[in-house]
């Protein structure tokens, strides 16, 4: 027994720094040509570190708009916004689809499924159509509305929830609660790790989405940061600024990593479920 | 109930940004709105006072944008009118979902490339040459845009390809002044004999887009019946047959093989000695690559004729727009004397104006001059709807032909037919 | 002992619908109605600008059967579905596993696995272009070692453009599903290894036996995930070859190819809808297939 377990340690090590590297590398590279210059970054150096740092790329971005500061904010408020409303209504179309009995419960669930199925670049122009003519254009509803459900995460709260052990809903009838009770003081607490998760995905998903808000979202006072970005660096002239797309990246990515980290702890939650609550 | 809380509060949250955020989108349209009743045929400046105008563009490098701004504000001032500015990614699909959903912008770009589409499609206003000066525009530039004896654009800036050459490694004496001579003959192998390792002779893009006047030069046509791909007919295969050999004997690479990713950056880091580029690279060089010592020279004949490539954009204005009045007053602005030199001077493009060309003295600058001389005899980019489907399929099997697959005819054959069978299926 | 079963079953059967109404409004109005609309001009040829619309039939869906191109893009993407897939899923998995043993640092390698979902497309595509290039580092060290000869130019070369795009999709796919198995390999409980351990099985027998069939749900979601996911891949085989599907349409997927044909000067959306429609019928199937092996109890 000992044996086995010595040689295990290092090659589980070994395994991890090895991916670690695959990983790490490109990353840094990308960070650090935030840090270079257009010219370091073309020349087809490998260096993560910069031969002479600079922070120009940050600061073209930081003074190109005025509204760089507000864009921060709205990015911040639709992200946080969304991202609660989605794990509410996700896990509870979850939960409902994989322990709740009802009528026509498959068929929803392998028709929200097939949602996901299709590709979306014929479904642009309908949306917007759509979107449209709720007179939504040009405010957050339109961003918010569409997406307050992801069937991406319903499918995987569902999966998540398929797991639990069947006592649990008679366990919190015995106590007295009803079906909300249940769901909001049992079955959300026990999917922690599910809805870090969730959380951590959808935020990023907010925080990223491109094409819809920029398509929705007319005055540049109302912009996300992402779209405001990317707008100052349309790529239509057919010169794309290496330095700036990479400052970019590095802005977006500062609030993921930090809430990531954040959260990171409840992705390995200590609940036991054989039995103890 | 905690939780009952929190979700309540979510919701309220909700309702608060909704409401308030519904506002603007109807203030927005109330001044449209007011912008119809005010409108008089080419009112004096004060009745648009107060207007709003919207823009469509694309982004560019910071000194276009320096210089678009600029131009906004002295319109903004000698106007009054207010210009709301939209600016773009994915041009051609953000721009068509908005024309196809209604709400697209007053006044937009428009590529000459794509200028016959969107004409086809009958999104842009038809507009009047006495108001906008067209007289004034050197004739390909203004052309570009005209269709049916109607004018639907007005040129704003252009393009033209010249040859870029490293001052420190090559001598613009010795040249070839021909085409043919630059790829058939033993320049670049001299030539690269005296270059570090790390640099070519020279570098190409394998695009339509820039060979156009190479295929097309002495009569012959790469579009048959306004439609079809041509690319295999003889004369166009011997046009093409100067270039492409090069690139299969290795003199010439593109910039992809050098791992650059375009000509800019692989001439700006010294890796290539030549380029053949678009005077967008004047800004772009002195922006990254200040160091780079590099001359402009106008391009090598073909087949005892100058030839070159020149790429325009125009304003057009929203066929179903509701300030027309603002609309053409602006473009009015950008492409009058006083705007345009705005905004070439600033950005570091070509005036389309003669009369601005002189007023701005451009043609004092050496490294723009090769550029403006080719306006006289450039190949507009442009030809009819269906150039995306030719060029991707050209792009798409030229490449057998560089790696010996197949021969010069076999791949511009299945270029063509390949290209032929969707355009047939499409019309 | 309280509620009759009856109407406890009542009880469940409301709140299970009212659970799932808020999900099933949005996603009726906005994503369903939008492919009805879809399924609707797949059978037109339409011009969205000026409204034309005349019925065609299953015109475009034969021209899917019998276009070069677009046979070329539903072959390139399931090439690239059958090895991505697996490898994906694969990789997440052992990755997950070794992650939740108690080694040291764990909380640390977390975070650096997390980095590839950070990192933009954009960024990451050029890395990625450079590092095949034909003077790139890869070409580098397999001439120094002597796996090649000469050096491929694969972003030039039709025969291994796809497998490159195949590499960068994993880099970038894995943690998402890592982090997913992660959260997933906490509901399996302890007692069950201490029992396998007692019994005598190592390492690799507990992995296969215990943790590999508890975590079948969570596989379920990460295959059909997959699968969707790379049925679907599009920005990178247009930042990669330009939009333009090439070398020779080797870096062409269908959802490339839907959007050529919803876009630009084409126009001809009607056909777009029509590949999208089949492309969303291509991967119900084969999920269902998955799915199906994967619940099946012999597998395992």
């Amino acid at each position: 027994m000992e044996k086995k377990n010595k040689l295990l340690k290092p090659l589980l090590y070994g395994i991890l720094i090895t991916y670690a590297a695959f990983t790490l590398f490109p990353f840094l590279w990308a960070v650090s040509g935030s840090f270079k210059t257009y010219q370091e970054i073309t020349s087809g150096s490998m260096s993560i570190l910069p031969k002479e740092p600079t922070l120009n790329a940050f600061t073209k971005l930081f003074t190109m708009d005025e509204y760089f500061i507000r864009w921060v904010f709205n990015s911040f408020l639709i992200c946080t916004v969304g991202t609660v409303i989605n794990v509410i209504l996700n896990s509870m179309a979850g939960y409902s689809l994989s322990r709740l009995h009802f009528r026509g419960r498959n068929l929803v669930f392998y028709i929200i499924l097939a949602t996901i199925m299709v590709p979306g670049q014929v479904l642009l122009i309908p949306n917007y159509l759509i979107v449209k003519n709720l007179g939504m254009i040009n405010s957050y509803a339109a961003i918010l509305f569409p997406t307050a459900v992801n069937a991406t995460y319903i499918f995987m709260m569902r999966q998540f929830y398929m797991n639990f052990p069947k006592d649990v809903e008679e366990a919190a009838a015995i106590d007295g609660l009803g079906p909300l009770g249940t769901f909001f003081r049992i079955a959300m607490p026990l999917a922690k790790a599910p809805i870090a998760t969730q959380s951590v995905f959808i935020f990023l998903g907010y925080w990223n989405a491109f094409l819809q808000p920029k398509l929705y979202l007319q005055t540049p006072s109302k912009y996300t940061l992402t779209v405001g970005i990317q707008s100052m660096m349309s790529r239509y002239s057919g010169i794309t600024q290496w330095d700036e797309v990479m400052a970019a990246s590095v802005i977006s990515l500062v609030p993921i990593l930090i809430i990531y980290i954040v959260l990171n702890k409840y992705f390995m939650q200590s609940v036991r479920m054989d039995g103890e609550k | 109930m905690r939780r009952f809380m929190a979700l309540f509060l979510v919701m309220m949250l909700m309702g608060a940004l909704l409401s308030g955020c519904g506002q603007s989108a109807e203030s927005t349209e109330a001044t449209a709105a007011e912008t119809t009743v005010a409108s008089e045929t080419a009112a004096t400046e004060n009745s648009l006072a107060g207007q709003t105008v919207v823009i469509g563009r694309w982004g560019g490098n910071d000194a276009e944008t320096a210089a678009f701004k600029q131009m906004v504000t002295d319109f903004e001032a000698a106007t009054g009118v207010k210009v709301e500015e939209r600016v773009y990614s994915d041009y051609n699909t953000e721009l068509q979902a908005e024309l196809i959903g209604g709400s697209g912008p007053d006044v937009f770009y428009v590529d000459a490339y794509m200028a016959p589409f969107y004409i086809e499609q009958g999104v842009l206003m038809p507009l009047d040459e006495a108001t906008f000066e067209l007289d004034a525009f050197y004739q390909p530039l203004r052309d570009a845009f005209l269709k049916d004896g109607q004018y639907y654009a007005v040129s704003k800036d252009y393009s033209t390809l010249a040859l870029y050459y490293n001052k420190a490694v090559v001598d613009p004496a010795e040249i070839p002044g021909t085409l043919e001579e630059l790829f058939t003959g033993d320049y670049l192998e001299t030539l690269k004999a005296t270059l570090p390792d790390t640099m070519v002779p020279m570098t190409y893009n394998r695009d339509i887009a820039r060979n156009l006047f190479m295929a097309e030069a002495g009569g012959a046509s790469i579009v048959k019946d306004e439609l079809y791909s041509n690319l295999a007919d003889p004369a166009v295969v011997e046009n093409l047959k100067y270039e492409y050999e090069a690139a299969k004997a290795g003199k010439i690479v593109t910039p992809a093989d050098l791992g650059t990713g375009w000509n800019g950056d692989a001439f700006g880091n010294q890796r290539t000695a030549i380029m053949i580029e678009g005077n967008w690279s004047l800004g772009f060089l002195e922006q990254n690559f200040p160091d780079v010592d590099f001359g402009v020279m106008e391009l090598p004949t073909f087949k005892g004729e100058k030839g070159t490539m020149v790429f325009t954009v125009g304003y057009a204005i929203n066929a179903s727009s509701k300030s027309v009045d603002a609309a053409s007053a602006f473009i009015q602005y950008a492409t009058g004397t006083e705007g345009m030199a705005t905004w070439t001077t600033g950005a570091g493009v070509l005036p389309s104006r003669e009369d601005v060309t002189l007023a701005t003295d451009v043609m004092n600058d050496p490294l723009k001059a090769p550029h403006i001389k080719g306006a006289e005899y450039a190949t507009p980019w442009q030809k009819g709807t269906t150039m995306d489907t030719i060029n991707v399929e050209f792009q798409n099997y030229m490449p057998s032909y560089i790696s010996g697959e197949r021969t010069l005819e076999e791949a511009l054959k299945m270029a063509q037919d390949e290209a032929n069978k969707t355009i047939e299926a499409n019309n | 002992m309280g509620v009759p079963v009856v109407k406890r079953k009542q009880r469940e059967a409301m709140q299970g619908a009212f659970f799932v109404l808020p999900a099933v409004v949005v996603i009726g109005i906005f994503v369903i109605l939008s492919i009805l609309f879809a399924i609707y001009i797949s059978f037109h040829r339409v011009n969205l600008f000026t409204g034309d619309m005349s019925f065609v039939g299953i015109d475009n869906y034969k021209r899917i059967l019998s276009d070069t191109s677009s046979l070329r893009a539903f072959r390139n993407t399931i090439l690239f579905v059958s090895i991505v897939v697996p490898i994906q899923t694969f990789l997440a998995l052992v990755m997950a596993s070794v992650l939740n043993a108690k080694l040291h640092g764990r909380l640390q390698f977390r975070i650096v696995y997390f980095l590839p979902t950070l990192t933009s497309s954009a960024a990451l595509t050029m890395i990625f272009m450079f590092l095949f290039s034909l003077n790139g580092p890869i070409n580098q060290i397999a001439l120094a070692t002597g796996a090649l000869s000469e050096p491929i130019n694969f972003l030039n070369n039709a025969k291994v453009a796809l497998q490159v795009i195949m590499a960068m999709n994993i880099w970038s796919t894995v943690p998402f599903f890592m982090t997913i198995y992660l959260a997933g390999l906490q509901d399996i409980p302890y007692s069950i290894y201490e029992a396998a351990e007692v019994d005598g099985a190592n390492a690799v027998q507990r992995f296969f036996h215990i943790t590999v069939p508890q975590l079948k749900p969570i596989t379920t979601f990460v295959l059909l995930m997959g699968i969707v996911g790379t049925f679907q891949m599009f920005d990178q085989a247009y930042i990669f070859s330009n939009g333009s599907g090439g070398p020779e349409n080797s870096t062409l997927t269908v959802a490339l190819l839907i959007y050529r044909n919803a876009f630009g000067q084409n126009n001809t959306m009607g056909y777009a809808a029509a590949m999208s429609i089949s492309l969303a019928l291509l991967i119900f199937i084969i999920s269902f297939i998955a799915q199906k092996i994967n619940k099946s109890e012999n597998l395992y």
